[in-house]
C-alpha cells in the first residue's frame, strides 16, 4: 500500500479514529489503526469493540492495500510533521511514514486480526437533520440506566414506524421519548443501541448538517462528513414504553420553565440523600418544599396556572430538573394524576417528546 | 451428521465421548447455552471449547482452515473471550465484563464465546454474578467453563451447564495420538508420554529438542546421589533451581515481547494503566505455572528412574531405553523397599511443591532423602 495525502487532512482523520481505539481491549490488534486504500480513497478505522469509527478521505493512492499501524505512535507522528504531503507506504510488517525530510518506520501490527466488522450494508438508513438529531438524543440518553446488571436500559430503543423514527429510554424511574420524521425505509424495526455510544456518535456529528443513521441486524451506524461511527446493538426484549404512558392526565400544570427549573434547584439543596422535592398543586400555581428534621426546610411558590383538583406529588429533585431542562420552549406542561401514578412532562402543544416520572410515595 | 469431521475437531484424540455429544449438538443445532467441560489439564478441554467456539461461529462447521476458524485458534476473535484467574481468583469485575459484553450483539461473527479456564477459581461474588448471566442467558452467548473440580464449584452455577465429561488419557493413548496424529516416532513418543503425563505436556516435550537431554540429566540424579551421597544433595536441589530460574527466563523474553507490542500499540492512553496491571498479572501467573511445571518434570523423571529400577529389579525390563541407560550400581544394589520409599517421598513433594512449599526446602530435604538410598 502506497498513499500520499494533505498532512492536515490525514491528521484530523487519525485523531478522530483515535477517539474510538479504546485500551480496555485484550487484543493487541486493537490499539492499531486500520489504513485501506483502494480506488482513489483512502480509510481510518479503529475500534475498541464497543465502537468502531472510520474516517474516508481522499488522497492520491499510488498501490491499494491494507495495513494495521500503532494508532497513538501514528497520531504522534503524523501530529509532529511539518505541513505539506505525507507519505505513507506499508505492508504486513512495517509502515513508512514520509513528510518533508522525516521519515519513521513502524512495525505494523497483524491486519489479518483486526476485527472485520460486519457492516451496514444491508442495514435499514434514512438520513436525518443533524442539530434535531443531537437535540432528540441529548433528549433521551439522560434517562437510560447506568446500571449493567439489566443491560438492556443502558440502551436507547429506535423504532421506526410510520414515516416516524421514536428514540426512547428509560432506567424504570423515568421515561423520554422524542419523535423526529422518518425519511428512510418505512418497514417497522426496533434496535436498541448503547445509550453511550449513541450520546458520542450524535456529538460527533455536531458539524454537520445532515446524518446518515443506519440500523443493521446488530449494529447501528451514525455517519456524517465522511466519517461514521458504529456500535453493537444490546440485544434483548426493550420494556413496552407505550403502555406506561397514560392516555389523560385530569390535573396540568403549566408553567413557566426556566423559573420552574431555577425554582427546583434552589428548594432541591435541601433534598438530599433520597429526599424528594414535593409539589403541592393548586389554584394559582405550585408550592415546592423538602427538607428533613435534621437539616431544615425549604419553600417557594412558583405562580402558574393550573386546571384539575388539587394535589400533592414529589419527585426525586436530579431526576425532575433533567426533565425540565430535556423540554424545548418557554413553557412546561405537568401533567398528574395523583400522588402515585406516573406523571408527564411535555411542552405545550407538542407531541414529539415527553418525560414520563415516576412520583415518590409521601405520606 | 456429517460424515468427514471437520478440522476444528479432529484435532482433539482420545475424547470420542465428549466430542460425540457436542457435535450431535451441533449437527441438531441444539447447542446449549452453557457447558462445564470437566477433566485434568491437557487431555483436550482448552482444544475442545476452541472447537465448540469456532464451529459456531465458522461457516462450514468448524472447518478449521478458513479465516474465522484461524482467528479462534490464534485466539484473536472478537467474540471468543477467554476468562482466567487474576491472583488465584476469577473476580466481580471480570464477571460484570463478562456480562455487559454478553449483553450486545456479536462483534464479528455469529456467536459471542467465554471460555473460563479454571471455573473452580470463581469467588463466591463472582460465581453468583455468574449465576445470574446463566439464569437468563442472553441470546446469541455461549459459555464454557472449564475445570478439573466442579466439586469446588457452586452447585447452582454447576447445575446451569451441561456437563460434558473428558477422561483422563493413558500412556498408550497418547503415543498413539502422538505417532498417529503427530508424526511423532515411536520411542520419542514412548518417552515424551511418559515423561509428560499427560498429552498437552507430551505434545510439547516431544517438539522441545533440548528436553531429551534435560531428562537424562534428571534420570542421572538417583546414580549420582547413590555415589556422592548427601554432599551431591544440595547442589543437585541447586541445579534444579537454576533450571526453573532458566526456564522462567524463557519466559521472561516472550513476555518482554508481549509488552513491547502493548506499549507500541497503545503508548500511555487512558485505561492503559489496567490493562498493563492484568498484562503483568498474568505473567506473573504464567512464571509461577513454568517454574511449577520444570518442578513437576523432574519428580516425573525421578520417579520413572525407580519405577524403573524396581521393574528392573523384577526382571520386567526397564519401560523405555533412556530409563534402561541411566540404570547403574545403585538400581541393581540398593534393596527394592528403598525404592518404594523413595517414590512415596517424592509423591509427597510433589503435594508439598502444589501447596506452594518453599522449593528450594522441599528440593534440598528430597534430594538428601534419596541420598541416603544404596
Amino acid at each position: 500500500m502506497k498513499i500520499r495525502i494533505e498532512r492536515d487532512q490525514i491528521a484530523d482523520a487519525v485523531a478522530w479514529v483515535l477517539r474510538s481505539v479504546g485500551s480496555k481491549a485484550t487484543l493487541p490488534v486493537l490499539g492499531g489503526i486500520l489504513v485501506e486504500a483502494s480506488d482513489g480513497k483512502i480509510s481510518f478505522s479503529g475500534t475498541d469493540l464497543e465502537i468502531a469509527g472510520r474516517a474516508e478521505i481522499e488522497g492520491a493512492v499510488e498501490q491499494s492495500g491494507r495495513a494495521v499501524l500503532p494508532g497513538r505512535l501514528l497520531n504522534d507522528i503524523l501530529r509532529s510533521l511539518p505541513e505539506g504531503s505525507v507519505t505513507i507506504e506499508a505492508d504486513a510488517a512495517q509502515g513508512k511514514i514520509t513528510g518533508g525530510a522525516a521519515e519513521f518506520t513502524l512495525r505494523a501490527l497483524p491486519h489479518e486480526d483486526f476485527p472485520a466488522f460486519q457492516g451496514l450494508d444491508a442495514a435499514v438508513a434514512g438520513v436525518l437533520d443533524a442539530k434535531q438529531f443531537l437535540q432528540a438524543v441529548g433528549q433521551v440518553v439522560r434517562a437510560a440506566s447506568h446500571d449493567e446488571a439489566r443491560p438492556i436500559l443502558t440502551g436507547v430503543l429506535i423504532e421506526i414506524a410510520d414515516g416516524k423514527i421514536t428514540l426512547a429510554a428509560t432506567d424504570s424511574y423515568r421515561l423520554s421519548v422524542r419523535e423526529l420524521p422518518w425519511s428512510g425505509p418505512s418497514e417497522p424495526i426496533r434496535r436498541v443501541v448503547p445509550a453511550r455510544a449513541l450520546a458520542e456518535a450524535a456529538r460527533a456529528a455536531d458539524a454537520e448538517s445532515e446524518v446518515k443513521l443506519s440500523l443493521g441486524e446488530s449494529q447501528a451506524g451514525v455517519e456524517a462528513g465522511g466519517r461514521r461511527l458504529t456500535t453493537r446493538l444490546i440485544e434483548g426484549e426493550f420494556p413496552n414504553w407505550r403502555q406506561l404512558v397514560p392516555e389523560d392526565q385530569p390535573n396540568k400544570l403549566t408553567i413557566d420553565r426556566e423559573t420552574f427549573a431555577e425554582s427546583v434547584r434552589r428548594v432541591g439543596i435541601l433534598a438530599q440523600q433520597g429526599v424528594p422535592v414535593r409539589l403541592e398543586l393548586g389554584e394559582g400555581g405550585v408550592k415546592l418544599t423538602a427538607g428533613t428534621q435534621d437539616l431544615g426546610d425549604a419553600v417557594e411558590h412558583v405562580a402558574a396556572s393550573y386546571a384539575g383538583q388539587p394535589n400533592l406529588v414529589a419527585f426525586n429533585p436530579t431526576y425532575l430538573s433533567e426533565g425540565i431542562a430535556a423540554i424545548e420552549g418557554a413553557e412546561v406542561v405537568l401533567g398528574v394524576r395523583d400522588g402515585l401514578k406516573p406523571a408527564v412532562m411535555r411542552a405545550p402543544g407538542d407531541e414529539s417528546f415527553l418525560y414520563l416520572l415516576m412520583p415518590v410515595r409521601v405520606s | 451428521m456429517k460424515t468427514t469431521t471437520p478440522g476444528m475437531w479432529n484435532r482433539l484424540l482420545g475424547q470420542e465421548a465428549a466430542v460425540g455429544v457436542l457435535r450431535a449438538s451441533l449437527a441438531s443445532d441444539r447447542v446449549g447455552h452453557a457447558y462445564l467441560f470437566v477433566g485434568p489439564r491437557g487431555v483436550g478441554r482448552a482444544p475442545a471449547a476452541l472447537a465448540l467456539a469456532a464451529s459456531v461461529n465458522c461457516l462450514d462447521d468448524g472447518c478449521g482452515t478458513c479465516a474465522i476458524c484461524a482467528k479462534v485458534l490464534r485466539r484473536s476473535h472478537a467474540d471468543v473471550h477467554h476468562i482466567s484467574a487474576e491472583g488465584g481468583q476469577i473476580v466481580v469485575d471480570q464477571v460484570r465484563a463478562l456480562r455487559e459484553e454478553a449483553s450486545r450483539a456479536p462483534f464479528e461473527g455469529r456467536m459471542k464465546v467465554f471460555i473460563i479456564d479454571e471455573a473452580e477459581r470463581l469467588n463466591p461474588a463472582a460465581g453468583n454474578a455468574l449465576l445470574k448471566v446463566l439464569e437468563e442467558p442472553p441470546s446469541s452467548a455461549l459459555f464454557i467453563l472449564m475445570t478439573d473440580a466442579p466439586d469446588d464449584m457452586l452447585p447452582t452455577v454447576v447445575s446451569r451447564c451441561r456437563r460434558i465429561d473428558f477422561v483422563p488419557l493413558g500412556f498408550t493413548e497418547i503415543v498413539e495420538i502422538l505417532t498417529q496424529h503427530h508424526g511423532v516416532a515411536e520411542d520419542r513418543a514412548a518417552w515424551a508420554a511418559s515423561a509428560g503425563g499427560n498429552l498437552a505436556a507430551a505434545l510439547r516435550l516431544s517438539k522441545d529438542p533440548a528436553a531429551e537431554e534435560r531428562r537424562e540429566r534428571h534420570l542421572s540424579y538417583p546414580e549420582r546421589l547413590a555415589r556422592a551421597g548427601l554432599s551431591s544433595a544440595i547442589s543437585l536441589a541447586g541445579e534444579v533451581r537454576v533450571e526453573a530460574d532458566e526456564a522462567v527466563d524463557r519466559l521472561k523474553v516472550r513476555q518482554k515481547d508481549e509488552i513491547k507490542e502493548h506499549a507500541e500499540a497503545y503508548g500511555e492512553a487512558r485505561g492503559t494503566a489496567a490493562a498493563r496491571k492484568r498484562l503483568e498479572v498474568r505473567h506473573k501467573r504464567e512464571a509461577r505455572r513454568t517454574e511449577q511445571q520444570t518442578y513437576e518434570i523432574v519428580l516425573t523423571d525421578l520417579a520413572a528412574w525407580y519405577r524403573g529400577a524396581l521393574l528392573a529389579r523384577h526382571g520386567d525390563g526397564a519401560p523405555d531405553a533412556q530409563i534402561e541407560a541411566a540404570l547403574g550400581d545403585c538400581a541393581l544394589s540398593a534393596p527394592t523397599t528403598s525404592f518404594v520409599d523413595a517414590l512415596e517421598r517424592i509423591e509427597a513433594t510433589r503435594v508439598a511443591l502444589s501447596r506452594n512449599a518453599q522449593a528450594g526446602l522441599a528440593l534440598e530435604a528430597l534430594f538428601m532423602h534419596l541420598g541416603s538410598i544404596g
